[in-house]
């Protein structure tokens, strides 16, 4: 349910409305007995929030052009302004910008409009205020009638919008593009029983608003104006026959039924125009109230932060209760799992109690066991790189027919690694994973040819050739050779009969030393 | 600021702040609750990790046991595991020196020591190496003699490698003689003890 404070001028009326049905409605005067009643009338109704509407001859709409200026000066600019017209209506004054200027300094156009009589409603808002209702704002009715171009289609051009909202009254509000510009309420002599003859009392009237709207220059005079007319089914052949259309006038005449089924508004009267006006204001939700200052509706944003948070309380009720939910569902999940982790691990605790407790201690030593094991095995594999397994390998090569006589005097063997940062040659660790390779110096002689060093030369370098060629030696380095022409050795020697025979059965010639470095067995 | 609020608001403002506290205590001693579940949960876990690892551990320390059982026993029965054997070695020796008529063999053996290569302690937890030097001074016949020497003592008490050796003939003449040829051999012997035994013995 919502009500709407309906004030025309003279009587309050108070609209009580269900979606767009108008549910109900009372009028008070305004006397003392009519305030009183009013006072009763709040007290004894469930304080809902409502809207106040006001619809009064005591209203004034101007445009004036200010300088285009940041919003504070703008402000000050537009006090400065409503102070200078309005200065008996500060709490009633309205403001717009509804333009700029196209040329010269580009001022802004504002719209001022102020209820020029506002102790009309005064006694009406005290009353309000007494009964602590909560008013959420006062809305004037040429401004909401806005709202209704959209429904008679005329949202562009210049549009005259008449309409009647009492018998005694007449409505006539200029627009340009939907924006207003003026507006203005005529008094006419109407019957309050007929009201068929509206078109001859309301023409003079918009006639003269036309001639003051393009005297102003508020509407060229070569412009256009639409005319849109508002009448009940027995007010339009009057009006059809009042309004005709000239060169810049052309006239549109709307009957109220049809824009009433055009909003589907029901339980509002066809003969005048203030109910479809009513509910266009109670339709708005966000916007804010044309009069009256701010603390004049406290009450409402008090209760709209009220009901906030109600609403929030709810929602953090409801989020608390399924947190909580969801938390204890998820300990009771924990607490089932426990007791089944407590039954396994009993389980376990069973078992190992009956299987393997006994023999705790024998299987402390099963690292002991392995280690021992996998080392005895690691030092016995690396252990077969020995003297024997170098000289077998050795004279494996040495034993080749085209090597010639070859005496092996001395072996100088040792196990060594490889170190794989330096790749340094290093005692060999017969615990560790690297190979264990063979590294030996041997010395030997070769039987020399008589006075043919290069028998020798070339019976040193097949033995040198053939032990680099074997799939087992990494590396041969001559460190003597018996006749070593080596740029960088010394060599000295003699020839002659009698040397011959003293060389004879010499063993200190023909010595050779080679250093080898020789892979480990293959223990596959 | 206060004085325009209204009976309603205040009242909505009370209901709110108190809907407020209650709900953070609520949810505050439901998620007490849940955590304290769930440490209780996580423990139980725990507990049950502990003992299936216990039973884990157990069947693969039997598994091992199965597989180097017989082998770590042949190691104590050959003096690889446990004290030295030193009197083996000694006695390997000069049976076949006897044997083989070996001229001279001259033996010495350094005081056992404990080895510290990082990749024992790495590879081979739970067990201590220990490495005692054999120096072998041989005079003989020919290079058979210490290749059988050494054949000889791999059936002795023990394990153990060939570090370095030098063998020279002692004449440089093509015709073979009697102690035609010397050795000096440095070899090392390997024995492993449990390193939580007492006093780092037995095994």
């Amino acid at each position: 349910m919502r009500r709407l404070f309906y004030f025309t001028g003279y009587r309050l009326s108070v609209l009580h409305w269900k979606g767009k049905q108008l549910v109900g409605s009372s009028s008070f005067e305004p006397t003392e007995s009519g305030l009183d009643k009013f006072r009763h009338y709040l007290i004894e109704t469930k304080n809902i929030p409502g809207k106040f509407l006001v619809d009064v001859i005591e209203e004034d709409f101007r445009m004036e052009k200010i300088p285009h200026v940041g919003s504070k000066d703008r402000a000050s600019v537009i006090n400065r302004l409503e102070d200078r017209h309005y200065r008996s209506s500060q709490d009633y004054c309205y403001n717009e910008i509804i333009g700029r200027e196209k040329t010269d300094r580009k001022d802004d156009i504002v719209l001022l409009g102020a209820m020029t009589n506002p102790q009309l409603i005064q006694p009406w808002i005290t009353t309000l205020d007494e009964c602590k209702v909560p008013l959420s704002g006062i809305w004037t009715l040429p401004l909401i009638s806005k709202k209704l171009l959209k429904t008679i289609k005329a949202t562009s051009g210049v549009v005259l919008l008449v309409s009647q909202q009492v018998s005694s009254n007449v409505r006539q509000t200029l627009f340009r593009d939907c924006k207003l510009i003026s507006s203005r309420q005529s008094i006419i002599n109407q019957s309050m029983t007929d009201i068929s003859g509206i078109g001859e009392l309301a023409a003079p009237e918009v006639n003269r608003t036309i001639e003051f709207l393009r005297a102003q220059n508020l509407v060229a005079s070569t412009e256009i104006i639409d005319l849109h007319i508002l009448g009940s089914d027995e007010q339009l052949v009057s009006l059809e026959q009042a309004f005709k259309p000239d060169e810049y006038l052309t006239v549109t005449i709307h009957p109220i039924a049809e824009i009433k089924d055009k909003l589907s508004l029901s339980g509002i009267g066809s003969q005048f125009s203030d109910g479809i006006f009513a509910w266009l204001c109670l339709d708005q939700t966000f916007l804010g109230s044309h009069y009256g200052k701010r603390h004049l509706f406290n009450r409402y944003y008090n209760k709209l932060a009220a009901t906030a948070l109600y609403a929030t309380s709810l929602l953090v009720v409801i989020a608390s209760v399924l947190m909580t939910e969801a938390n204890i569902s998820v300990a009771m999940e924990s607490e089932k799992s426990i007791v089944l982790s407590k039954q396994a691990e009993k389980n376990y605790k069973d078992l190992y109690s009956k299987r393997f407790k006994d023999f705790e201690g024998v299987f402390e030593n099963a690292g002991v066991m392995s280690s021992a094991v996998e080392l005895a095995e690691r030092i016995k594999i690396n252990s077969a790189t020995s003297p024997l397994d170098f000289m077998i390998a050795l004279s494996n090569v040495l034993s080749k027919e085209n090597i010639g006589t070859v005496y092996i005097d001395k072996i100088e063997w040792k196990a060594v690694n490889i170190d794989e940062r330096t790749k340094q040659l290093k005692k060999a660790n017969f615990t560790g994973k690297l190979a264990v390779k063979h590294d030996a110096v041997i010395t030997g002689r070769i039987v020399e040819s008589e006075d043919d060093y290069r028998a020798s030369m070339d019976q040193m370098n097949t033995i040198i050739d053939y032990l680099r060629a074997d799939s087992r030696i990494e590396k041969v380095e001559a460190l003597i050779m018996p006749v070593d022409l080596r740029s960088e050795s010394k060599f000295s020697t003699e020839s002659g009969v009698d040397v011959k025979h003293q060389k004879k059965g010499n063993e200190s010639i023909g010595i050779f030393s080679l250093k080898i470095l020789m892979k480990e067995p293959d223990h596959a | 600021m206060l004085d325009k609020l209204t009976p309603a608001l205040v009242r909505a403002l009370a209901v709110f702040i108190s809907m407020l506290v209650i709900s953070i205590i609520v949810v505050t001693i439901s998620f007490a609750y849940m955590d304290g579940a769930h440490q209780a949960q996580q423990s139980a876990k725990r507990g049950v990790q502990k003992w299936q690892a216990k039973i884990n551990s157990s069947v693969e320390h039997n598994q091992v046991i199965d597989e180097f059982e017989s082998n770590f026993l042949k190691l104590v029965h050959q003096g690889v595991v446990g004290a030295e054997e030193r009197l083996s070695w000694f006695e390997t020796i000069q049976e076949t020196t006897k044997k083989r008529g070996m001229p001279s063999v001259k033996y010495s053996i350094s005081t056992q020591e404990a080895l510290n290569e990082t990749n024992i302690k790495q590879q081979y937890q739970g067990i201590n190496v220990f490495k005692s030097v054999m120096m072998l001074d041989i005079e003989m016949a020919h290079e058979g003699d210490l290749f059988a020497l050494l054949n000889d003592l791999k059936r002795a008490d023990g394990l153990y490698t060939i570090d370095n050796c030098r063998i020279e003939k002692m004449s440089k003449r093509s015709v073979d003689v009697n102690n035609n040829m010397k050795a000096n051999c440095e070899l090392g012997w390997y024995t492993f003890r449990n390193s939580k035994a007492k006093n780092g013995k037995g095994s």
